[in-house]
Protein backbone atom coordinates (compact mmCIF):
# COMPACT_ATOMS: atom_id res chain seq x y z
CA UNK A 1 0.00 0.00 0.00
CA UNK A 2 1.30 3.71 -1.11
CA UNK A 3 1.01 7.36 0.64
CA UNK A 4 -2.02 7.80 -2.00
CA UNK A 5 -3.58 4.28 -1.54
CA UNK A 6 -4.03 4.91 2.66
CA UNK A 7 -6.32 7.63 2.28
CA UNK A 8 -9.00 5.98 0.14
CA UNK A 9 -8.44 2.55 2.18
CA UNK A 10 -9.26 4.56 5.40
CA UNK A 11 -12.81 5.58 3.56
CA UNK A 12 -13.38 2.21 2.43
CA UNK A 13 -12.94 0.96 6.22
CA UNK A 14 -15.46 3.04 7.86
CA UNK A 15 -17.90 2.74 4.88
CA UNK A 16 -17.70 -0.85 5.67
CA UNK A 17 -19.16 -0.24 9.37
CA UNK A 18 -22.52 1.44 7.49
CA UNK A 19 -24.08 -1.83 7.40
CA UNK A 20 -23.33 -3.25 11.05
CA UNK A 21 -23.83 0.21 12.45
CA UNK A 22 -27.51 0.37 10.76
CA UNK A 23 -28.36 -2.60 12.40
CA UNK A 24 -27.34 -1.56 15.78
CA UNK A 25 -29.35 2.08 15.15
CA UNK A 26 -32.47 0.00 14.34
CA UNK A 27 -31.79 -2.40 17.30
CA UNK A 28 -31.37 0.98 19.70
CA UNK A 29 -34.63 2.49 18.35
CA UNK A 30 -36.56 -1.04 18.36
CA UNK A 31 -35.40 -1.07 22.26
CA UNK A 32 -36.85 1.95 22.82
CA UNK A 33 -39.64 1.45 21.11
CA UNK A 34 -39.84 3.61 18.16
CA UNK A 35 -42.29 2.36 15.97
CA UNK A 36 -40.94 -0.81 13.66
CA UNK A 37 -41.86 0.75 10.18
CA UNK A 38 -39.85 4.05 11.34
CA UNK A 39 -36.93 2.29 12.81
CA UNK A 40 -36.34 0.45 9.19
CA UNK A 41 -36.22 3.62 7.06
CA UNK A 42 -32.96 4.90 9.56
CA UNK A 43 -29.55 4.55 8.29
CA UNK A 44 -26.10 5.33 9.13
CA UNK A 45 -23.88 6.82 6.59
CA UNK A 46 -20.26 7.46 7.52
CA UNK A 47 -18.74 10.41 5.78
CA UNK A 48 -15.03 11.89 5.40
CA UNK A 49 -15.89 14.05 8.46
CA UNK A 50 -18.48 12.72 10.38
CA UNK A 51 -21.06 9.43 11.27
CA UNK A 52 -24.61 10.73 10.24
CA UNK A 53 -28.00 9.27 10.25
CA UNK A 54 -30.48 9.72 7.34
CA UNK A 55 -34.34 9.25 7.01
CA UNK A 56 -36.50 10.22 4.44
CA UNK A 57 -38.10 13.67 4.38
CA UNK A 58 -41.64 12.27 5.05
CA UNK A 59 -40.84 10.83 8.20
CA UNK A 60 -38.36 13.48 9.70
CA UNK A 61 -41.14 15.66 11.78
CA UNK A 62 -42.40 12.37 13.73
CA UNK A 63 -38.61 10.73 13.60
CA UNK A 64 -37.32 14.31 15.32
CA UNK A 65 -40.46 14.76 17.79
CA UNK A 66 -39.42 11.17 19.30
CA UNK A 67 -35.33 12.12 19.59
CA UNK A 68 -35.96 15.51 21.18
CA UNK A 69 -39.77 15.14 22.37
CA UNK A 70 -42.56 17.78 20.86
CA UNK A 71 -43.16 19.71 23.99
CA UNK A 72 -46.10 17.32 24.97
CA UNK A 73 -44.36 14.03 24.44
CA UNK A 74 -40.83 13.72 26.64
CA UNK A 75 -37.93 12.80 24.74
CA UNK A 76 -37.04 9.05 23.78
CA UNK A 77 -33.47 9.77 22.60
CA UNK A 78 -31.64 7.51 20.40
CA UNK A 79 -29.53 9.09 18.03
CA UNK A 80 -27.87 10.45 20.74
CA UNK A 81 -27.16 7.84 22.75
CA UNK A 82 -26.23 5.87 19.98
CA UNK A 83 -23.71 8.38 18.76
CA UNK A 84 -21.92 8.10 21.98
CA UNK A 85 -21.51 4.79 22.18
CA UNK A 86 -20.37 4.18 18.90
CA UNK A 87 -18.14 7.09 18.48
CA UNK A 88 -14.99 4.89 19.21
CA UNK A 89 -15.91 2.08 17.13
CA UNK A 90 -15.45 4.27 13.74
CA UNK A 91 -12.32 5.65 15.30
CA UNK A 92 -11.20 1.58 16.05
CA UNK A 93 -11.93 0.95 12.54
CA UNK A 94 -9.44 3.90 11.64
CA UNK A 95 -6.58 3.20 13.70
CA UNK A 96 -6.57 -0.25 12.74
CA UNK A 97 -6.44 0.57 9.45
CA UNK A 98 -3.80 2.81 9.99
CA UNK A 99 -1.72 0.37 11.77
CA UNK A 100 -1.78 -1.96 9.12
CA UNK A 101 -0.62 0.27 7.10
CA UNK A 102 2.34 0.92 8.52
CA UNK A 103 3.13 -2.76 8.99
CA UNK A 104 2.61 -3.28 5.47
CA UNK A 105 4.93 0.24 4.74
CA UNK A 106 7.62 -1.61 6.58
CA UNK A 107 7.37 1.29 9.25
CA UNK A 108 6.39 -1.53 12.23
CA UNK A 109 8.48 -4.42 12.38
CA UNK B 1 -29.56 14.22 48.44
CA UNK B 2 -28.38 11.27 46.53
CA UNK B 3 -26.63 10.67 43.35
CA UNK B 4 -29.12 11.69 40.39
CA UNK B 5 -31.40 13.27 42.70
CA UNK B 6 -28.41 16.29 43.83
CA UNK B 7 -27.50 16.45 40.20
CA UNK B 8 -31.34 17.06 39.09
CA UNK B 9 -31.51 19.83 42.22
CA UNK B 10 -28.11 21.15 40.82
CA UNK B 11 -29.11 21.79 37.55
CA UNK B 12 -32.65 22.99 38.52
CA UNK B 13 -31.27 25.75 40.65
CA UNK B 14 -28.40 26.31 37.48
CA UNK B 15 -31.39 27.22 35.03
CA UNK B 16 -33.34 29.04 37.56
CA UNK B 17 -30.77 32.05 37.47
CA UNK B 18 -31.83 33.20 33.75
CA UNK B 19 -33.67 35.97 33.09
CA UNK B 20 -34.21 37.90 29.86
CA UNK B 21 -34.97 41.30 28.90
CA UNK B 22 -37.79 42.69 27.06
CA UNK B 23 -40.00 45.97 26.32
CA UNK B 24 -42.00 45.47 29.04
CA UNK B 25 -39.85 43.80 32.02
CA UNK B 26 -36.08 44.46 31.92
CA UNK B 27 -35.58 41.28 33.96
CA UNK B 28 -37.65 38.63 33.61
CA UNK B 29 -37.05 35.32 35.27
CA UNK B 30 -36.66 32.41 33.04
CA UNK B 31 -39.08 29.43 35.53
CA UNK B 32 -37.41 25.90 34.77
CA UNK B 33 -38.92 22.74 35.35
CA UNK B 34 -39.05 19.27 35.52
CA UNK B 35 -40.18 18.14 32.18
CA UNK B 36 -43.20 20.13 30.16
CA UNK B 37 -45.53 21.60 32.81
CA UNK B 38 -48.89 20.12 32.72
CA UNK B 39 -51.32 23.15 31.91
CA UNK B 40 -53.93 21.95 34.08
CA UNK B 41 -51.94 22.07 36.92
CA UNK B 42 -49.38 24.89 36.40
CA UNK B 43 -49.65 28.19 34.71
CA UNK B 44 -47.54 27.72 31.31
CA UNK B 45 -45.50 31.07 31.05
CA UNK B 46 -42.88 31.81 28.45
CA UNK B 47 -40.10 31.55 28.48
CA UNK B 48 -39.24 28.84 30.70
CA UNK B 49 -36.80 25.47 30.14
CA UNK B 50 -37.61 22.18 30.78
CA UNK B 51 -34.95 19.78 32.03
CA UNK B 52 -35.22 15.98 31.62
CA UNK B 53 -33.38 12.81 32.34
CA UNK B 54 -32.36 11.07 29.43
CA UNK B 55 -29.86 8.77 30.01
CA UNK B 56 -27.52 7.13 33.05
CA UNK B 57 -24.61 5.15 31.63
CA UNK B 58 -22.06 4.05 33.59
CA UNK B 59 -18.51 6.01 32.58
CA UNK B 60 -16.39 2.55 32.24
CA UNK B 61 -13.55 5.37 30.57
CA UNK B 62 -12.80 6.83 34.01
CA UNK B 63 -13.57 4.09 36.64
CA UNK B 64 -11.13 3.00 39.09
CA UNK B 65 -11.70 0.67 41.84
CA UNK B 66 -10.66 -0.35 45.07
CA UNK B 67 -10.86 1.12 48.65
CA UNK B 68 -9.31 4.15 49.61
CA UNK B 69 -7.70 4.13 53.30
CA UNK B 70 -7.53 7.46 55.09
CA UNK B 71 -5.63 7.58 58.80
CA UNK B 72 -4.04 10.84 58.16
CA UNK B 73 -7.50 13.05 56.32
CA UNK B 74 -5.66 12.85 52.88
CA UNK B 75 -2.39 14.19 54.52
CA UNK B 76 -3.32 16.86 56.30
CA UNK B 77 -2.55 15.84 59.76
CA UNK B 78 -0.75 13.42 61.12
CA UNK B 79 -1.62 10.06 61.49
CA UNK B 80 -3.10 8.89 64.96
CA UNK B 81 -3.82 5.53 65.36
CA UNK B 82 -8.29 5.04 65.75
CA UNK B 83 -8.84 7.75 63.14
CA UNK B 84 -9.13 5.64 59.81
CA UNK B 85 -12.21 5.99 56.78
CA UNK B 86 -11.69 3.24 54.48
CA UNK B 87 -14.82 3.24 51.57
CA UNK B 88 -14.43 2.08 48.11
CA UNK B 89 -13.69 4.06 45.12
CA UNK B 90 -17.33 5.61 43.60
CA UNK B 91 -18.73 4.19 41.16
CA UNK B 92 -18.70 6.27 37.57
CA UNK B 93 -21.99 7.81 35.96
CA UNK B 94 -22.77 9.74 33.10
CA UNK B 95 -25.61 11.61 33.46
CA UNK B 96 -26.80 12.45 29.95
CA UNK B 97 -29.84 15.28 30.34
CA UNK B 98 -31.62 17.30 27.71
CA UNK B 99 -32.63 21.07 28.98
CA UNK B 100 -35.02 22.58 26.39
CA UNK B 101 -35.66 26.61 26.25
CA UNK B 102 -39.30 27.73 24.99
CA UNK B 103 -40.49 31.08 24.22
CA UNK B 104 -42.06 33.36 22.56
CA UNK B 105 -40.42 36.29 21.67
CA UNK B 106 -37.01 36.14 19.58
CA UNK B 107 -35.28 38.41 21.79
CA UNK B 108 -35.79 35.85 24.34
CA UNK B 109 -34.96 32.80 22.67
CA UNK B 110 -31.41 34.57 21.72
CA UNK B 111 -30.96 35.99 25.49
CA UNK B 112 -31.84 32.44 26.70
CA UNK B 113 -28.98 30.57 24.28
CA UNK B 114 -26.71 33.67 24.68
CA UNK B 115 -26.57 32.99 28.25
CA UNK B 116 -26.60 28.89 28.56
CA UNK B 117 -23.54 29.31 26.05
CA UNK B 118 -21.68 31.65 27.35
CA UNK B 119 -21.83 30.69 31.43
CA UNK B 120 -23.35 27.00 31.95
CA UNK B 121 -22.63 24.60 28.95
CA UNK B 122 -19.55 26.28 27.50
CA UNK B 123 -18.76 23.81 25.01
CA UNK B 124 -16.31 21.06 27.47
CA UNK B 125 -15.73 23.72 29.95
CA UNK B 126 -18.92 24.14 32.19
CA UNK B 127 -19.59 23.47 35.51
CA UNK B 128 -22.31 21.70 37.73
CA UNK B 129 -22.21 22.98 41.55
CA UNK B 130 -23.65 20.51 44.04
CA UNK B 131 -24.10 20.86 47.31
CA UNK B 132 -23.82 18.01 49.99
CA UNK B 133 -27.07 16.89 52.22
CA UNK B 134 -26.13 19.25 54.78
CA UNK B 135 -24.97 22.23 52.92
CA UNK B 136 -21.66 22.46 54.29
CA UNK B 137 -19.84 21.56 51.25
CA UNK B 138 -20.23 21.93 47.27
CA UNK B 139 -18.65 19.44 45.02
CA UNK B 140 -18.39 20.42 40.86
CA UNK B 141 -19.46 18.19 38.12
CA UNK B 142 -18.54 19.20 34.63
CA UNK B 143 -21.09 19.57 32.07
CA UNK B 144 -20.64 18.74 28.55
CA UNK B 145 -22.35 20.43 25.58
CA UNK B 146 -22.90 17.07 23.60
CA UNK B 147 -25.22 18.91 21.14
CA UNK B 148 -27.49 21.61 20.47
CA UNK B 149 -30.43 21.64 18.07
CA UNK B 150 -33.35 24.29 16.79
CA UNK B 151 -36.65 23.22 16.85
CA UNK B 152 -38.35 26.27 16.18
CA UNK B 153 -42.03 25.70 15.18
CA UNK B 154 -45.86 26.96 15.14
CA UNK B 155 -48.47 26.66 18.13
CA UNK B 156 -51.53 27.76 17.70
CA UNK B 157 -50.73 29.97 14.83
CA UNK B 158 -47.88 31.82 16.84
CA UNK B 159 -44.72 31.16 17.19
CA UNK B 160 -42.48 29.13 19.31
CA UNK B 161 -38.92 29.27 19.71
CA UNK B 162 -37.22 25.98 21.13
CA UNK B 163 -33.98 24.97 21.47
CA UNK B 164 -32.89 21.63 22.82
CA UNK B 165 -29.34 21.36 24.82
CA UNK B 166 -28.10 18.05 25.44
CA UNK B 167 -25.19 17.91 27.75
CA UNK B 168 -23.07 15.83 29.58
CA UNK B 169 -23.12 15.76 34.02
CA UNK B 170 -20.10 13.65 35.06
CA UNK B 171 -21.28 11.50 38.52
CA UNK B 172 -20.37 9.20 40.77
CA UNK B 173 -22.35 7.08 43.19
CA UNK B 174 -21.20 5.64 46.65
CA UNK B 175 -21.32 1.52 46.77
CA UNK B 176 -23.50 1.09 50.02
CA UNK B 177 -20.47 -0.68 51.69
CA UNK B 178 -21.84 -0.35 55.42
CA UNK B 179 -21.61 -3.20 56.24
CA UNK B 180 -17.98 -3.21 56.25
CA UNK B 181 -17.84 -0.08 58.84
CA UNK B 182 -17.36 -1.47 61.95
CA UNK B 183 -20.36 -0.65 65.05
CA UNK B 184 -19.43 1.39 67.70
CA UNK B 185 -19.11 -1.04 70.27
CA UNK B 186 -17.22 1.26 73.55
CA UNK B 187 -17.66 4.98 74.50
CA UNK B 188 -14.18 5.50 76.51
CA UNK B 189 -14.80 8.78 79.09
CA UNK B 190 -12.25 10.13 80.75
CA UNK B 191 -13.46 10.01 84.47
CA UNK B 192 -10.97 11.57 85.99
CA UNK B 193 -10.84 15.06 84.02
CA UNK B 194 -8.42 18.02 84.61
CA UNK B 195 -9.00 20.21 82.74
CA UNK B 196 -12.29 21.47 82.34
CA UNK B 197 -12.88 24.34 80.12
CA UNK B 198 -14.71 27.33 81.77
CA UNK B 199 -18.69 27.04 81.18
CA UNK B 200 -18.48 23.43 81.74
CA UNK B 201 -19.12 21.24 84.31
CA UNK B 202 -17.97 17.51 84.88
CA UNK B 203 -20.41 14.87 84.13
Amino acid sequence: MTNKELIPALTQSTKTLNKPLTQALRKSALSAGWPVALTKQLRVVITDTSMDVEYPENVSARVENLEYGDGVTPPNPVFRKFAKANKTRVENSLVDTSIDYLFDQGVLP
Amino acid sequence: MSFIIAEDQALKTLMQGITVSDEKNNTRSVQAWFSNPDPELRNQSYPYVTIELIGVEWANYRQASGFFIDNDRQGTVSPSSGEVFEYEVPAAWDLMYQITSYSRHPRHDRAIIAHLLNNDFVANRGFLPVPNELGTQTSYRHIILQDFAKRDTVEDGRRLFRNVFTVLVTSESTPDSGDSVAWVEEVLINENPTNIPSGLSEV
